[in-house]
């Protein structure tokens, strides 16, 4: 017994992680069968489909597979965004379809392996800088952000390119602890993997140019003016970022293996020079720059669960309190680089909306890079607070208090915010008629779709056709495959030929209802969904003249 | 150092708080039971002429779907609020319309969660004729004009409706007047700079010439008010005046008005002479292309 106890302390740091990352992968399984599709979702899954196929032929056929026309038929598809996060969704799809209730899940899955990764990691992170305490505080409370959630189930890139994001940087401050060459070769190949993920990934250099200046940027100035080998202080790992970042994103998108110069200019102008869609913001619908700069920030603060906010900003004065202290000669905190650290990749993931040109069109998932590293401020923050607070209570009866007042409002909001995260707001703003009210977006992308199954399954004729509105075909025929919908109905994007026509509310796209009342000669919607009261998606059902006797 | 270590006290009652407070505004808007026990006492209320006005805005399509009949299509997209001398106002969550500022209640209820109120319009400017409802009850002749010679466009009851859906053009309607080159005149909506709706009479105008609509039972009155633009998602990033609208009555020019697709749903006024007598509007493209162009008018 004494002995299992021994193995268990020495290993509490390692369960805890692998706690973490199983149950909350369990909880992103156990929720997405009823969050509906994105409308990107749907061309995800088409692209891994495409990308699926090509492996197949690779594993048959090598020669034929790898020559540039065979390459380029399957790998043109969705060739604006890099493949290695579709390629985990084929490849997931292939291998463990037959693991899951619904086909969704197993292209799904990957994003889900890959958020519950960067809870573990932020728990991780934090229990070395922070403790242990403060550290799991800093992964639930990132767990628990309704947005987060939310973006964890999607077959999308945003979650995967946060969890890389927070993965390579970690490595970054591991290998500039331990200077090793596995380290710094270790960042190498994940910056080639967060490359080949999102475009996110070109700012993140930027950061680490601004951490170095600011941590060694002094020492490395007092040697270059004296001669000595001041190259000596830039990290090998930068080395590692420049060869083997390229070779990685290289030999990991198929796309790019021909024309490559080309292409790669191609992908960098589609997303330099992306469409502006349309966004509402405080009651106005914006469609081109100048953007709201107070964009980012007040989103951040209308749904991001305030108790992580305030914990956040407890613990990033913390840590300039430190800074001050090391100016005015005093001992700089041992944690000094890895606070730096966070500061920089937070500042560098909200840096693109300072700029008014930058699209909002995606709402919070553009900047959810910076929400792990903002956990880790909330759990340093936590910590200063029970701190604070020591002696009033028992140590531990302190820390299980004050844990549980600042966990459990995020854990309740989040769950409450299921499907409809990314219509969840927090009390800031009144919640979500609190937001309605402002002229905060309520819902976009098509996948609230999900809510009106029932009435789509329960009212629509055989072999119906359903208007999908803003829901992608193939994310509709997701639904099918799934058997959310029934497998006889017909998804389409014409009104006029519809039976039902779905309405997801944005008010760019109120001319699309309004359509829907000349043609259906009804504007009383036969079924809503509604979240917290506030109306999400509603449908018309065509009433058809009964026939004669 | 006391004092901060109070304030840092403060987060885990911030976060108590935070979860109270999310508990109450996730169940403070009404539910569909309360939509649906507020149903029969709005029909009460409402009445033919006195549009529905709710608040928050947002609420609108599930009080249209608890009571279908108090929202008729021509109430709720009429072309503005001034003809209107009365409106019932059906307010939750303590909001009230910003249209209807200024508007003095007359008569207030409190339905459950709902207050059901009669608000006065101060300065209410009611139409004597419809143009648009004139065009869907056929009262009208249209014709092309091209260089004085004159086109019949001819009465077509049910087409088949189109719709442009997500990104394509507004609705055209079944009931329509067809003129050459399969260009046709009927009543549909589109939405102004709020992306609200309207109903207005589309013209598809002819590269060359004008569209002309001639209606003859207009009764006397000192002034016609218009309204008149493109679907404001589809043109509006069009600065460039695109389509004119001339109006006049028993052969005398009234005025006209030119417009531009982000300009919105705009408003303009012209003066009537003194006789009565038909009235024609001359529609045409001041450039080639013009997106489908809608006006209403009122006699007022």
């Amino acid at each position: 017994m004494r002995g299992v106890s021994a193995w268990l302390g020495a290993r509490t740091d390692a369960l805890i992680a692998g706690a973490l990352f199983v149950g909350y992968l369990a909880l992103l399984l156990a929720t997405t069968s009823s969050l509906g599709f994105m409308r990107d979702e749907g061309f995800y899954f088409a692209a891994a489909r495409a990308y699926g196929d090509w492996f197949a032929l690779l594993w048959q056929d090598p020669v034929k597979a790898l020559s540039s026309n065979v390459v380029d038929r399957y790998w043109t598809v969705n060739h604006e965004h890099p493949a290695l996060v579709k390629t985990l969704f084929a490849l997931s799809n292939r291998w463990f379809a037959a693991a899951f209730a619904q086909p969704s899940t197993s292209f799904r899955f990957p994003s889900m392996a890959l958020s519950s990764l960067a809870v573990t990691v932020t728990f991780l992170w934090g229990r070395r800088v922070i403790g242990r305490a403060a550290g799991l505080v800093a992964a639930l409370s990132f767990a628990f952000m309704p947005h987060v959630f939310f973006h964890a189930h999607l077959a999308c890139f945003d979650m995967p390119v946060c969890a890389l994001w927070l993965l390579t940087s970690y490595a970054y401050s591991r290998s500039l602890a331990t200077r090793g060459r596995g380290s710094a070769v270790a960042v190498g190949v994940l910056f080639g993997l967060l490359l080949d993920t999102k475009h996110n990934s070109w700012i993140f250099p930027f950061a680490l140019v601004l951490h170095f200046a600011l941590t060694e940027g002094l020492p490395l100035l007092r040697d270059a003016r004296s001669g000595a080998a001041w190259w000596r202080l830039l990290p090998l790992s930068w080395l590692a970022m420049l060869v083997l970042g390229p070779a990685v994103f290289y030999a990991l998108w198929p796309w790019i293996w021909h024309d490559t110069v080309a292409r790669l200019r191609e992908y960098v102008a589609f997303h330099t020079g992306h469409e502006y869609y349309n966004m509402e913001f405080l009651g106005r619908t914006y469609w081109k720059p100048p953007m709201p700069l107070g964009y980012a920030w007040l989103m951040t603060l209308a749904t991001v669960p305030l108790v992580t906010l305030a914990l956040a900003a407890v613990g990033a004065g913390t840590a300039i309190r430190g800074e001050v202290r090391r100016l005015r000669g005093q001992e700089a905190s041992r944690h000094r680089s890895d606070h730096v650290l966070w500061a920089v990749s937070i500042l560098a993931s909200y840096a693109p909306w300072l700029s008014s040109n930058t699209p909002i069109f995606g709402g919070t998932k553009h900047w959810l890079t910076a929400y792990p590293l903002l956990c880790l401020f909330a759990g340093l923050g936590f910590k200063q607070v029970t701190e604070a607070l020591a002696g009033r209570l028992p140590q531990l009866g302190n820390v299980l208090l004050v844990g549980a007042c600042v966990l459990v409002g995020p854990l309740v909001m989040t769950l409450h915010s299921h499907p409809f995260g990314l219509s969840a707001y927090t009390p800031v703003v009144g919640g979500a008629p609190g937001a309605a009210t402002l002229g905060l977006n309520r819902t976009f992308w098509g996948y609230a779709t999900q809510g009106l199954a029932p009435f789509i399954n329960r009212s629509a004729p055989r072999r119906g056709t359903i208007y999908v509105h803003d829901t992608a075909l193939q994310s509709f025929a997701m639904f099918q495959e799934d058997g959310r919908l029934r497998a006889d109905l017909r998804g389409s994007l014409d009104i006029a030929s519809s039976d039902i026509a779905l309405y997801q509310h944005e008010p760019h796209m109120s001319r699309v209802e309004h359509q829907i009342w000349l043609d259906y000669a009804d504007i009383s919607p036969d079924a809503l969904v509604a979240y917290d009261g506030v109306p999400m998606v509603w449908a018309y059902l065509r009433k058809r003249p009964s026939a004669p006797p | 150092m006391r004092s901060l270590s109070l304030l840092f006290g403060l987060v885990p009652v911030l976060g108590l708080a935070e979860l109270a407070l999310q508990q109450y505004f996730a169940r403070r808007a009404p539910d569909f039971d309360d939509y649906a026990a507020l149903g029969p006492r709005l029909l009460k209320w409402k009445r033919p002429g006195v549009p529905i006005v709710v608040a928050p805005a947002w609420a609108e399509p599930l009080v249209r779907q608890a009571v279908p009949a108090a929202f008729p299509l021509a109430e709720q997209t009429r072309a503005d609020d001034s003809g209107f001398a009365t409106f019932v106002e059906v307010s939750l969550l303590g909001a009230t319309a910003p249209e209807l500022a200024g508007f003095a209640v007359q008569r207030s209820e409190r339905v459950g969660k709902f207050q059901i109120s009669v608000r006065q319009n101060p300065k209410p400017d009611p139409a004597t004729f419809d143009f648009v409802t004139a065009v869907d009850r056929g009262e009208v002749e249209i014709f092309t004009d091209l260089g004085g010679q004159r086109n019949p466009c001819q009465p077509v009851p049910r087409a088949h409706t189109q719709t442009g859906g997500l990104h394509g053009h507004v609705a055209y309607p079944r009931q329509r007047y067809d003129c050459a080159a399969g260009r046709f005149v009927g009543v549909t909506l589109i939405e102004d700079a709020a992306y609200r709706p309207h109903r207005c009479v589309m013209t598809q105008l002819p590269h060359e010439g004008s569209v002309v609509l001639r209606f003859n039972s207009v009764p006397a009155g000192t002034r016609l008010v218009g309204f008149a633009g493109f679907s404001y998602f589809l043109e509006r990033d069009n600065e460039t005046e695109t389509v004119e609208l001339g109006v006049s009555e028993a052969g005398q020019a009234l005025g006209r008005y030119r417009a531009a697709g982000a300009r919105g749903w705009a408003r303009f006024e012209l003066q009537r002479g003194g006789a009565a007598g038909s009235v024609e509007v001359n529609v045409r493209q001041l450039e080639r292309g013009a997106s489908d162009f809608c006006f209403a008018l009122e006699a007022r």
